[in-house]
């Protein structure tokens, strides 16, 4: 077994370090100190563009479609310099999630029109799957997309749409067989946000960013826009969710840097008397988390490269998934621990640490244990899936 | 990058896995618990015959040449079976050793008998303190001409009743670091006695008695003083290696509770089927992943010469918390029935803790994460 990079990914991180650096801009440094939840401003996306004419967009995509067809390790070692950076928006629905499932399940023509513009960061996708009623159990969702002549007419309610107010298309699930069994009568849908009968309302998430809510009243779109099989819908929306998951690999950086920058605290802080990490609850702690987050990078690794392999994870991608958004919450926890009183203060605060982050990061990191599917299935998915248990 | 075992590897561990299940089923590990000599000798020839001791020394010396890699493989099918008996010492703590710092003389006396199996070894390194550490070591050894004086007694040392050979760091001057000197010491040398320790996992451990043992100072194992770092690079070796120990016990203990929950059926289901104990499973899964990448990555390093502190460490607290809190819940789901003395989990349950324990807690070992960290 070998751990290490080979020389090449280490050449390969030098040469996209260098380049993300190179595309950092004063504007966009502003833009990012100013909550980048809610989503990418001019300076952002003018990054995300010069990112896609650099085909750092689509890293891991065949080069017929646009990609520079590398190894998904080579994906991975990008998102981490991404998150050493910190607060850049490169999330993208578009290019991490929609577009992957596109070059499998679409046709030529779908790929010949959306991908180039996602890769050239001109579509990008709002993802709408939740309603008010079908959450974890996404399949029970009552969004009804009929067909008429040659266009589909769509009516309903979409729950937590995050980036629908910035977003060029939503990615929508909707039931278009409501007699079939209740994962086999749904499609996917690529629907324009500026189409007629829509209408966007805000939802405010307890951590400062946005979500929205989505109406749709007679939404007509051309028959194209439905992407893969009719009624396959479920089985390319769950495809999209293992991309969703393995992206979240590049959480590792991010967390490194904060817990890098809590140890810079400890052993700058003085409490009764001795610097705080001298305190032996405090050490313990944090080489729980330190360890931790190397598993975090182990277990990126490991469904990088078996899919590099030509494997299909098959729990190994939940159990990625749980690992990092269980720790993303434990050292916000532990950060807002370590700064004491002054832990709760927030970013606009004048007395406050390290920027106010950590009291930030313990409101948002509550969000990803139930998202992205809850950690609860998850565990189900190890469970039946690697163990064969029964349901 | 490479996250496979080759293909060579994968053979030992499906042979080794059948010989095993075959030679040492858990019938054979329980009777031992209550044999004196602690393990079947016959059991031992057929290891050497199959290579085993051998695998991890040079071809020159008698050995099959294999990496630290190949016999982490081994030594996860060992934990996994419950192997009774002194492989660990023979292999890891003398002969891995004896390699790495012994003169020439040392290494052509001993390497290819204890490659052989010819030779029994173990380490008697710890004291009434108990720590692993440069301060553990204060038997006393004193120097006279040519030859070593040892005298007082170290604890906790394993198979000690069978071994041929042991090796024994004491104190000849000075204070941690410095002046610890490893002595190299036939099982029947006079002076030495020993009397045996009970313990939790009913394994064969004694407290060993040096009465003015006299060593020739060609057995001294690198050099007067020169001890410590010699028995450090031992002790890191050991402590990776043993982990392996530990993912391979876990891992059969959660198969066994896999198959046992599917089975047991209450509320007319299997329990299998209950969500809380699928979670519990899955913890298990992730515990014991997380325990395997961390130990195979921590001996990648040491194979490598690369510094290895960090992720040896951050492998044993893994490796500790999995095949413990396996254990305990693999308990929990099994009920009753495995809390009876003749179900076979609980022997499983008893050598966790004791692994957990041996090589250092993970109180010290999240000492060193910490450190590696950049705390002051
Ligand atoms: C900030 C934010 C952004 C979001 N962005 C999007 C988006 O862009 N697009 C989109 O479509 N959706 C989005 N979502 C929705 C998100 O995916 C859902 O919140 C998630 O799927 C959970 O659904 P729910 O909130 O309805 O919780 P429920 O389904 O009601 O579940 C609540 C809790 O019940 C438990 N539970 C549920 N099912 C099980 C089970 N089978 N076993 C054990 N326990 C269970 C879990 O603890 C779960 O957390 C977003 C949500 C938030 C909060």
């Amino acid at each position: 077994m070998d751990f290490r990079f080979t020389a090449e990914q280490d050449e390969w991180r030098e040469e996209v370090r260098a380049i993300i650096e190179s595309l950092i801009t004063p504007e966009l440094e502003e833009e990012m100190q100013n909550n980048s939840d809610l989503g990418p401003g001019p300076a952002g996306k003018a990054f995300m563009r010069a990112l896609g004419e650099k085909g750092l967009l689509g890293i891991p995509w065949e080069e017929k479609h646009g990609g520079l067809g590398r190894p998904l390790m080579d994906q991975y070692i990008f998102s981490e310099e991404i998150g050493r950076i910190g607060g850049l928006y490169t999330n993208s629905t578009a290019v991490n999630m929609v577009g992957p499932t596109i070059t499998r399940v679409g046709t030529d023509e779908q790929q010949d029109e959306w991908i180039p513009k996602m890769l050239s960061g001109e579509v990008e996708c709002a993802l709408g799957y939740t309603e008010p009623g079908a959450g974890t159990d996404l399949a029970g969702l009552e969004t009804r997309a009929v067909e008429d002549g040659d266009e589909f007419v769509i009516n309903g309610q979409k729950m937590f749409t995050s980036a629908a107010h910035f977003s060029s298309h939503i990615w929508l699930l909707a039931r278009t067989d409501p007699d079939a069994p209740k994962h086999r009568g749904l499609s996917v849908f690529l629907v324009p946000m500026d189409s007629p009968g829509i209408t966007v309302r805000p939802l405010w998430r307890m951590d400062d960013g946005r979500t929205n809510e989505v109406f749709f009243d007679n939404v007509r779109i051309p028959r194209a826009n439905q992407i893969g099989e009719p009624n396959r819908g479920w089985y390319h929306v769950a495809m999209a969710l293992d991309f969703e998951r393995v992206s979240l690999g590049g959480r590792y950086a991010g967390l490194l840097k904060r817990l890098n920058a809590l140890v810079k605290y400890a052993n700058e802080t003085t409490a009764n008397g001795a610097p705080l990490s001298q305190d032996p609850y405090v050490r313990g702690q944090f080489a729980d988390l330190g360890i931790k987050l190397e598993v975090v990078r182990m277990f990126s690794y490991r469904t990088a490269w078996m899919i590099d392999q030509g494997q299909v994870p098959n729990y190994e991608s939940s159990a990625q998934k749980i690992i990092a958004t269980d720790l993303i919450q434990e050292i916000a926890d532990f950060g807002v621990e370590l700064l004491g009183m002054h832990g709760q203060l927030t970013k606009d605060s004048p007395h406050n640490r390290l920027d106010g982050e950590l009291e930030q990061a313990y409101r948002s990191g509550i969000f990803l244990r139930f998202g992205g599917g809850a950690n609860e299935v998850q565990r189900d998915i190890i469970a039946r899936r690697g163990l064969g248990m029964p349901r | 990058m490479d996250l496979a075992l080759t293909e060579a590897q994968e053979m030992l561990k499906n042979s080794a896995r059948e010989f095993l299940e075959r030679e040492c089923p858990p019938s054979l590990v329980r009777a031992m618990e209550d044999d004196e000599r602690g393990y079947p000798t016959h059991l031992w020839e057929q290891m050497a015959g199959l290579g085993w001791m051998g695998l991890a020394f040079p071809q020159e010396h008698g050995g099959e040449g294999g990496s630290l890699t190949d016999l982490a493989v081994l030594l996860e099918e060992m934990g996994r079976a419950m192997l009774p008996g002194p492989f660990f010492g023979t292999v890891v703590n003398v002969g891995l050793t004896i390699l790495d710092a012994g003169s020439d003389f040392q290494i052509q006396q001993y390497i290819p008998r204890l490659a052989s199996g010819a030779l029994i070894g173990t380490a008697a390194m710890l004291e009434e303190n108990a720590q692993y550490s440069q301060d553990g070591i204060n038997m006393s050894g004193e120097l006279s001409g040519d030859s070593l004086q040892l005298s007082g007694s170290k604890l906790f040392v394993e198979s000690a009743n069978t071994a041929d050979l042991m090796l024994v760091p004491v104190r000849t001057s000075g204070s941690g670091e410095h002046g610890v000197t490893i002595a190299l010491i036939p099982g029947t040398a006079s002076g030495v006695s020993m009397s045996a320790l009970e313990s939790i996992a009913r394994d064969r451990q004694y407290e060993v008695s040096f009465n003015s043992v006299s060593v020739p100072t060609e057995e001294i194992l690198g050099g007067v003083g020169e001890g410590w770092p010699v028995l450090k690079r031992s002790l890191d070796r050991a402590t990776a290696l043993h982990c392996a120990v530990s993912v391979g016990g876990a891992q059969k203990v959660l198969e066994m509770t896999v198959e046992y929950t599917k089975q047991r059926v209450q509320f007319g289901r299997p329990i299998a089927s209950f969500q809380s104990v699928q979670h519990d499973c899955a913890d298990m899964v992730n515990a014991i992943d997380s325990a395997r990448l961390a130990t195979y990555q921590a001996i990648a390093r040491l194979e490598d010469g690369l510094s290895a502190d960090r992720e040896i460490a951050m492998a044993k607290v893994l490796a500790n918390h999995a095949y413990k809190w396996t254990t305990l819940t693999a308990q929990q789901l099994h009920g009753g029935i495995a809390f009876m003395e003749e179900y076979d989990l609980q022997m499983w349950t008893r050598r966790a803790k004791v692994a957990e324990l041996k090589f250092g807690t993970s109180g010290p070992h999240r000492e060193v994460f910490a450190q590696s960290m950049g705390l002051v």
